[in-house]
């Protein structure tokens, strides 16, 4: 059980860890909007421009 | 031409955005789109937005550290996540941006660029290049605090949470195990660990609860107390206790419920905080909808050419210009042209409102057709959005009678539980001092007040803001609670349950002439006319026949108006006059009309046909009278009109005659209503609000129908600002069911009450299972509340 000794306070270092992350993160805005950022990754980077036939409308 | 296949174009405009689209390399906007977007804007209203450049516009909006300027806008047009994505490419691509990211579920853009290299007008317009509009949405101080607010609210309810969760692992295990499971040290250890993690809830999370008690305290007043002192001492006081237990090492620890405490009253808080404030940002958007510039015309008829102003620079008299795909910057009549509005921000009605010359406009209205001019009538704060806007929250600020109530019996609930705590601990000192202090905390943690103090706003802001979504604005606190409980609702014909317009439903010819026949000649005579007795004419020509003043149009020679008679002219030689009855007496013998007719149309010694013009009742009147009916209301008729008309209007409304009257004027209305309510039944009005007055002051609630009517002055306590009639039906039953959920909180915090502080000064409860019971039962209250948001 003497592990305990060393887990207990490490568990505890963790979950301030944890906190400080959530603080962080809350304050940046990251929860702000919950649907915008994860359809963001999906859309690629600007396609260059195709032949020159498409674009004549 | 897209991707080597031709796509249909709506319009030029479009095909001008397309091609923006394509050859700015955004293609991929139409690949990923999956929704069509709603109308785009005219390219030809871009100049106005430079306007936005203004010192006196951006000043609002915009704030600025040093040259980085940050503002955020309310992008209209988003319907889907590929709009999202069009936008953001187009804000960054404008040299000098900084940063540009689109909130999907609000429409709001953060943005913020270097006032070195680009300004605000220019983002606009790269926003309106590829069809989307934007403008600056709230006032940028007001929006830091409130997002400041809200991610404190955040980071606070997270913290406890994380608290919570880590502090049941070292607890639990303490109480599954045996006695001599666990050796001392770890127990030890374990209680240390339960109180590091439970320090930044008490320090961080819980200091809103010790701000307030301290507040509390420095007011030395015991009534305005709030439940934030016993709050605070119960926390307080525990972990003191336990903190001693932990140092001794005798006794017990409550780390764990005093995080889960907090985090449950922390819960219900934000849940009630997130319900006040969606209701608040849905009322901002009345005004915000309305535009910062406007393009004047100050040379309006000679010259019209005009320059972009400020909308808050618009004056009384002033003409502006209204662009397709463009708002009203101010309330006004059109002047000139006309064209269709969508209304719906004001009033809850999606379908697009015709608008042609001399009709009204209000801020906010987007013109869908073409563009208009219109001459300012009030512009600022006196417009009907400021005023309705002013209105709906002072209506949220002030408190229904249930909700003051709630407060006064909540103010005497937090002295109540100091005392009854302080008795307790008192008695049990002298019963078994070892059980003192775990009962005086257990009866302060244990008393829950919430349901009084949180539940019963949340409710009413919810069942306010749901109505206003339908049109129906509530301008009195404890309107909704009097509709719950009225027994009859008293209408008005003219204008409540008919739609105000003129309409041609009855045609009698007299003479052998077919009908459509008369008609035609009535359309003739009246082409090119615009008041609604011809528009009404050539409506029923149309319904009669499919006939258009198009087809086969009948030559008008020596056509004239008499102003105030009627018009009359020739056609194929034959003399013809159409209008009132002593304009036709005079030249052909009317004594045989019937008593119904208004309109009348002869020829030279013959009357040809007599015209009876109706105000049609609303599409939906029937429905709803028979629904509020349902609802247990009894619905009266009360006009100004003739006998027959009403008895008719009555009959398709199936109101009972006992329950009519005709031909009455606003002082036996009042009477009507006096009469009703001494037989004792409680009254809702629904009139015009200015004809009506007596009436309304009369009934218990007053709606007035918010069309056209003098905002300023109305004194009515909800406005019925859609055409339908439905809204009412949705106020009985929501009112009903806000009553009901306020009841039943009220009913559930008395019995919890009256159950568990008696339990715990008995000593029955342990602190920790005070402090779960009191958090979940405002949890309970809070969410019971939040079941008005659900349709």
């Amino acid at each position: 059980m003497e592990i305990l000794i060393l887990l207990i306070p490490l568990s505890v270092f963790i979950a301030l860890g944890i906190g400080v992350a959530f603080w962080w993160s809350a304050d940046d805005g990251q929860f702000d909007d919950l649907e915008s950022p994860g359809q963001r990754i999906l859309m690629d980077d600007d396609r260059a421009v195709q032949d020159q036939k498409d674009i004549n409308l | 031409m897209f991707e080597g296949h031709m796509r249909p174009m709506c319009c030029v405009g479009c095909e001008a955005v397309a091609n923006t689209i394509i050859e700015a390399g955004l293609t991929a906007f139409y690949r990923e789109r999956t929704a069509l977007q709603g109308t785009a804007a005219n390219p030809a209203s871009l100049a106005g937005d430079l306007l936005f450049g203004l010192e006196r516009v951006q000043s609002d909006y915009v704030s600025r550290e040093g040259d980085l300027c940050t503002a955020e806008l309310y992008v209209d047009g988003i319907t889907c996540s590929a709009c999202v994505w069009l936008a953001e490419s187009a804000l960054q691509r404008v040299a000098g941006m900084s940063r540009a990211t689109v909130n999907q579920v609000t429409h709001r853009a953060t943005v913020s660029w270097d006032a070195r290299r680009t300004d605000l007008p220019a983002l606009l317009r790269a926003l309106q290049r590829v069809g989307l509009s934007g403008q600056p949405a709230t006032a940028a101080a007001a929006l830091a605090s409130r997002r400041k607010h809200r991610r404190r609210a955040l980071i606070e309810l997270g913290v406890a949470l994380l608290s919570m969760m880590q502090v049941m692992m070292f607890t639990v295990p303490l109480y599954l195990s045996a006695a001599d499971d666990i050796s001392f040290e770890a127990r030890q250890l374990m209680g240390w660990a339960a109180m590091v993690l439970t320090l930044p809830t008490i320090v961080y999370s819980a200091r809103g609860f010790f701000q307030g008690a301290l507040r509390d305290l420095q007011n030395r007043s015991l009534f305005t107390m709030s439940m934030d002192l016993p709050i605070a001492l119960a926390i307080a006081a525990g972990f003191g206790a336990s903190c001693v237990a932990l140092l001794t090492g005798r006794g017990d620890t409550y780390f764990d419920s005093i995080s889960m405490f907090v985090f449950l009253l922390l819960t219900a808080r934000y849940l009630e905080a997130s319900a006040r404030e969606s209701s608040l940002a849905r009322i901002e958007r009345l005004t915000n909808a309305a535009p910062a510039v406007a393009w004047r015309i100050a040379g309006f008829p000679d010259n019209c050419s005009g320059a972009a102003v400020a909308a808050v620079d618009l004056a009384v008299g002033d003409v502006i210009r209204i662009a397709t795909g463009e708002m009203a910057a101010a309330d006004g009549v059109i002047v000139d042209g006309q064209s269709a509005f969508d209304e719906s921000l004001l009033t809850g009605e999606s379908l697009p409102v015709p608008r042609g010359l001399h009709e009204p406009l209000v801020s906010g209205s987007l013109n869908l057709e073409s563009p208009v001019l219109m001459r300012v009538t009030h512009c600022g704060t006196q417009t009907v959005a400021a005023n309705l806007r002013r209105m709906t929250e002072q209506a949220l600020a002030s408190r229904p009678r249930l909700v003051q109530l709630a407060d006064r019996v909540a103010r005497w609930i937090a002295p109540l539980t100091l005392l009854a705590s302080l008795a307790a601990a008192i008695f049990w000192l002298s019963v078994d001092p070892t059980m003192s202090f775990p009962v005086a905390v257990a009866v302060l943690a244990v008393t829950c007040p919430c349901a009084l103090a949180l539940a019963a706003p949340a409710a009413q802001a919810l069942a306010t803001t749901r109505l206003a979504q339908e049109g129906l604005l509530i301008t009195r606190a404890d309107t909704l609670e009097r509709i719950a409980s009225a027994s009859d609702v008293v209408f008005d014909k003219t204008g409540t349950v008919t739609t105000g317009q003129i309409s041609i439903n009855v045609l009698q010819p007299v003479s052998p002439v077919d009908v459509t026949n008369v008609l035609s000649i009535a359309v003739a005579l009246e082409n090119g006319a615009s008041h609604p007795i011809a528009l009404a004419i050539l409506k029923a020509a149309r319904a009669q026949s499919g006939l258009d003043e198009r087809d086969k149009p009948l030559v008008v020679e020596n056509s004239c108006v008499v102003a105030g008679a009627g018009v009359e002219g020739h056609i194929g030689g034959i003399h013809y006059r159409l209008g009132n009855l002593p304009f036709i007496a005079a030249i052909a013998d009317a004594s045989l009309a019937p008593a119904a007719a208004s309109l009348f149309l002869a020829t030279d010694g013959a009357l040809l046909a007599t015209f009876e013009l109706s105000d049609p009742v609303k599409a939906d009147a029937a429905a709803t009278i028979s629904m509020l009916s349902s609802e247990g209301l009894c619905a009266h008729l009360l006009s100004g009109d003739r006998q027959d008309r009403v008895a008719q209007t009555a009959a398709t409304l199936a109101i009972p005659s006992a329950r009519v009257r005709a031909q009455v004027t606003p002082v036996q209305k009042f009477a009507y209503a006096q009469e009703l309510k001494q037989q004792g039944a409680t009254l809702i009005a629904v009139g015009d609000g200015v004809n009506d007055a007596p009436l309304m002051g009369a009934a218990t609630v007053s709606i007035a129908m918010g069309r056209g009517a003098d905002l300023t002055r109305l004194t009515a306590d909800a406005v019925l600002m859609s055409p339908n009639l439905q809204p009412l039906v949705s106020a009985r039953r929501i009112a009903q069911k806000m009553n009901r959920i306020i009841v039943q909180n009220f009913c559930w915090a008395i019995a919890y009450n009256v159950l568990a502080v008696p339990l715990a000064m008995m000593g029955k409860i342990s602190p920790a299972w005070a402090a779960i019971g009191m958090a979940i039962s405002s949890l309970v209250v809070v969410a019971n509340s939040l079941r008005l948001a659900r349709k």
